[in-house]
């Protein structure tokens, strides 16, 4: 305890607590300022700079997601995925194990994955790794082997994942909600591919997606931590020379169709002693501007623990341990959902309940006081997202992602603070459906197939 | 590599009735943690109560002298801020993270429940009701989700640490309120707590309103505790659990010494040298090579009074689980036969090292590892003296531990398989 002093203290006066104290003087509030430009060969580059610790990010991302599974007249399901993965398992002067060895040596990491809407790949380490780590990741990127071993090798393991996953009823339940919801666009589709469509990528098609769109001018990177704007782009400008600079060409998107009417979709899952429940519709993207209302009018409904739909479902009916809703924005569409996972016996009540508290808000203006206190969580939450550099980089990145302002962010607070219960309303009826929705159930289909049926066309979902 | 080491500066004093205050300064960021912490935890459950612990943490959001049933949750989100709580074998810990201009909403708060409690027979029935659902979502409704029941059960039969931290359905249903304000009475007293904030604040401020809000709550002197004895297997044991699950698991399991022990940190180069990262050497072989694991782990469950060693392997459809269960015997015996080379013992360093960095990133996570190192081990420097520790582990420690603690040890195997 060497830096630390033991004092004593040696006085108390018997407290008054029947008056809750006032706040202090808020600080203001700014969003850090960044650095940010792009390339002579295209790429979008944005650097956060922060000394505190001796740590640096690089993070790339290729703005070619899942949503591009769909295409050569063909759904192959699983292949942005999948050629990510293969990125790190060889490249022509590395091999798979050398790779790993090598990152792991730095006690680093390197990393990739995908969703939707884009891949990414990024490094984390310390400052003086960097150099090594940023040489691999750029070695990844710029000439990947694509073996033919690794790729039967990571089609074996992913398909044996998707068999375990297919354990877990919120998976199960979003699977299919996701597939009903976005019916007739790429996301519908599994972007982790399916047991069918995995053994059917090659080597060819990864070749294929990446020439197509591992491309500077579809590529952002945010560089993060302990390295100036300066160091960044001398290690981009010398380290990250594409060959192929030729403009990206995007695939055509087909988008999702109506529904019209509730429908139901149970899956039965053996053992369930609870039902995991997903309900909802289409939404909003990403860089919709009705997105800052949605976000107020989604936190008083079911966005945090003091939400009407937690406090009725847990605090009040004690249905669930937690129950949540949200916006699912994408780049290209999007979704809202209420999920949560309750007692069997109580599935179509809980149905009941969030339609009720969704046809509220579409009637009832929301209460000022209520109102308030979502805008102050909303504002007050807003620096606690921003306390690591990470997470400054992910909210940046996010504005590159999605087509939106730099300055965005500096003015989230005003605008969150802007919104009016009138405004609320207009949004409820907007863009909440309760009579349109896809419910869907992963739970034990015998107790809770005849409570389902008043809620619309029931369907038992068979494989997934 | 001790150039990355960095020093945490903590102001730390006892007020009268026995709170021990910790103050942790930094004012990069507009935020503030407060984190009362109490020495109560599962291991402190008699027979009959099993799972008080936690449903009482749940009933600490239910509503005080002057704070409502949710009041707590209501008053911190309309301050802009969070707030959780999570009960372990050990200890309770209780945070609200909120912007700085709230640190003293955040004191009445904790000092109201920490004063006085208020509960109603409705609210601990609805907060029953969500307990066992809880345990349904976390244990009984997920795959493979009774494996750690099946580890304390085995590893630690007999002792404080037998029945998991959410407890027995039939004691948790049992639980009455005077039971509740007993239990409040005995552990929830300012000498069982420890208090840390940190963040953006001024510590004379800071200390001020600490006295204010806490000075005058009255000592009780109540705690009397159940004595945790922890015996070692006498015998090898082995468990098979049918499991509505796709893919057989393998675990085998030690006991190993608590948290902090010098075998501890031994273990830790152990674990990461056999498993975890794609480098490993059960990864390499099993996952890569050979292609009988889906995956393989080695983790450690580490309490205060001993703990959990399990290496742990997910096997592809076809495999044999005696072949994997000898695979993960076979290794152990190997580390022990052979060296451990210079290169992945340096690399465990490194990924210690990036980990003694990281660990600093946020204040929740500074004020977690430092409240329970007071607790635990009245040694609240040790988030700056650990990685020393680390750093001075041998190559020969390494292989020393792993041959008197699991080698030389009864072992227990827990497989879960496909239900047919």
């Amino acid at each position: 305890m060497s830096k630390s002093k033991i004092e004593k203290i040696t006085t108390a006066v018997t407290l008054d607590r029947s008056r809750q104290p006032k706040s202090g003087k808020p600080k203001d509030v700014s969003f850090p300022g960044f650095f940010e430009t792009t390339t002579d060969s295209g790429i979008s580059v944005v650097v956060i700079e922060d000394r505190k610790l001796p740590l640096v990010t690089s993070r790339f991302i290729f703005k070619t997601g899942g949503y591009a599974d769909d295409q050569w007249g063909k759904k192959y399901e699983g292949l942005a995925s999948l050629t990510t993965e293969l990125l790190t398992k060889g490249t022509e002067s590395r091999s798979a194990t050398v790779i790993a060895d090598e990152v792991d040596y730095l006690g680093a990491s390197l990393t990739s994955g995908s969703d939707y809407d884009a891949i990414y790949i990024s490094t984390y380490s310390l400052k003086k790794y960097f150099d090594s780590v940023f040489a691999i990741a750029a070695d990844v990127i710029l000439n990947p082997a694509f073996p033919e071993s690794e790729l039967n090798r990571i089609k074996e393991q992913r398909i044996n994942s998707l068999l375990s996953m297919s354990d877990d009823g919120d998976y199960i339940s979003d699977n299919i909600f996701r597939s009903e919801v976005y019916k007739g666009s790429p996301y519908s589709l599994q972007s982790e591919g399916s047991k069918t469509s995995v053994p059917n990528i090659t080597t060819d098609l990864a070749r294929e997606f990446y020439t197509r769109y591992f491309r500077p001018d579809n590529l952002i990177i945010a560089m993060v931590g302990d390295i100036s704007p300066e160091e960044a782009m001398l290690k981009i400008n010398t380290e990250l020379n594409f060959s192929n600079t030729q403009k990206t060409l995007y695939p055509e998107l087909k988008s999702p169709e109506k529904i019209s009417g509730n429908r139901v979709y149970l899956y039965d899952k053996k053992g369930a002693v609870q039902s995991s429940i997903k309900v909802g519709h289409l939404g909003i993207k990403r860089n919709n501007p009705d997105y800052i209302k949605l976000n107020v009018l989604n936190t008083l409904l079911g966005g945090n623990f003091s939400s009407r739909i937690n406090k009725n479902l847990r605090e009040d009916k004690g249905y669930t341990y937690g129950s949540r809703s949200s916006f699912n924005c994408q780049r290209f569409c999007g979704d809202f959902s209420v999920s949560t996972e309750v007692k069997n016996e109580v599935t179509a009540d809980t149905i009941k309940e969030i339609i009720k508290e969704i046809k509220m808000l579409r009637k009832e203006e929301a209460g000022k006081n209520e109102l308030k206190s979502v805008k102050n969580y909303l504002t007050g939450i807003f620096p606690l997202q921003l306390e690591t550099p990470n997470a400054v980089a992910q909210k940046v990145l996010s504005l590159k992602l999605n087509d939106l302002p730099s300055d965005y962010f500096n003015k989230f607070i005003k605008e969150i603070n802007d919104v009016t219960p009138e405004q609320i309303l207009e949004a409820a009826d907007k863009y909440l459906h309760p009579d349109d929705m896809i419910i869907s159930a992963a739970g034990n289909v015998k107790e809770i197939k005849d409570m389902m049926k008043q809620f619309g066309e029931l369907s038992v979902v068979e494989e997934q | 590599m001790s150039d990355q080491t960095l020093n945490l500066e903590f102001i730390e004093y006892d007020l009268p009735n026995g709170l021990h205050c910790i103050l942790y300064q930094d004012n990069t960021k507009p935020n503030v943690c407060v984190m009362p912490a109490y020495q109560v935890g599962a291991k402190d459950e008699i027979k009959g109560q099993k799972g008080i612990a936690h449903l009482f943490e749940h009933m600490m959001f239910q509503g005080s002298e002057n704070v409502s049933k949710t009041g707590h949750f209501d008053s911190v989100m309309k301050a802009g801020g969070t707030c959780n709580a999570f009960t372990g074998f050990d200890s309770t810990v209780y945070f609200d993270l909120l912007p700085s201009n709230n640190l003293e909403l955040a004191l009445w708060l904790e000092s109201d429940r920490m004063n006085s409690l208020n509960i109603t027979q409705t609210n601990l029935d609805n907060q029953i009701s969500v307990v066992l659902e809880e345990k349904k979502q976390v244990i009984d409704n997920v795959p493979y989700g009774t494996m750690t029941e099946n580890y304390l059960k085995h590893i630690f039969r007999g002792s404080q640490y037998e029945i998991p931290v959410i407890g027995l359905e039939e004691d948790i249903k049992s639980f009455s309120v005077k039971e509740a304000l007993n239990f409040h009475d005995n552990y929830y007293s300012p000498e069982n707590c420890v208090l840390m904030i940190s963040g953006d604040i001024n510590i004379e401020k800071t200390k001020d309103l600490i006295l204010k809000y806490f000075g005058d709550i009255r000592k009780k002197n109540l705690i009397n505790r159940e004595k945790n004895i922890i015996s070692e297997l006498e015998s090898d044991e082995e468990l098979t659990v049918p499991d509505n699950v796709q893919l057989p698991v393998v675990s085998i399991c030690f006991q190993i010494p608590g948290e902090e022990s010098e075998e501890d940190f031994d273990l830790e180069y152990f674990t990461e040298i056999i498993a975890n990262r794609e480098s490993s050497r059960l990864h390499r072989k099993y996952v890569y090579e050979k292609n009988i694991f889906k995956s393989v782990h080695a983790e450690k469950i580490a309490l205060k009074d001993a703990g959990i060693l399990i290496l742990f392997a997910m096997l592809n459809p076809g495999t044999d689980i005696k072949l994997a269960a000898d695979i993960l015997n076979e290794e152990i015996r190997l580390f022990y036969d052979n060296d451990i080379n210079d290169r992945e013992f340096e690399r465990i360093k490194n990924q210690l090292e990036f980990r003694n960095v990281t660990k600093n990133l946020k204040m929740n996570n500074i004020s977690i590892e430092t409240v329970k190192n007071y607790m635990n081990f009245r040694d609240t420097n040790l988030i700056n003296t650990s990685f020393k520790k680390f750093s001075s582990v041998t190559k020969a420690d390494i292989k020393k531990t792993v041959k008197s603690n699991l080698l030389d040890k009864k072992k227990f195997t827990l497989n879960y398989v496909p239900k047919k």
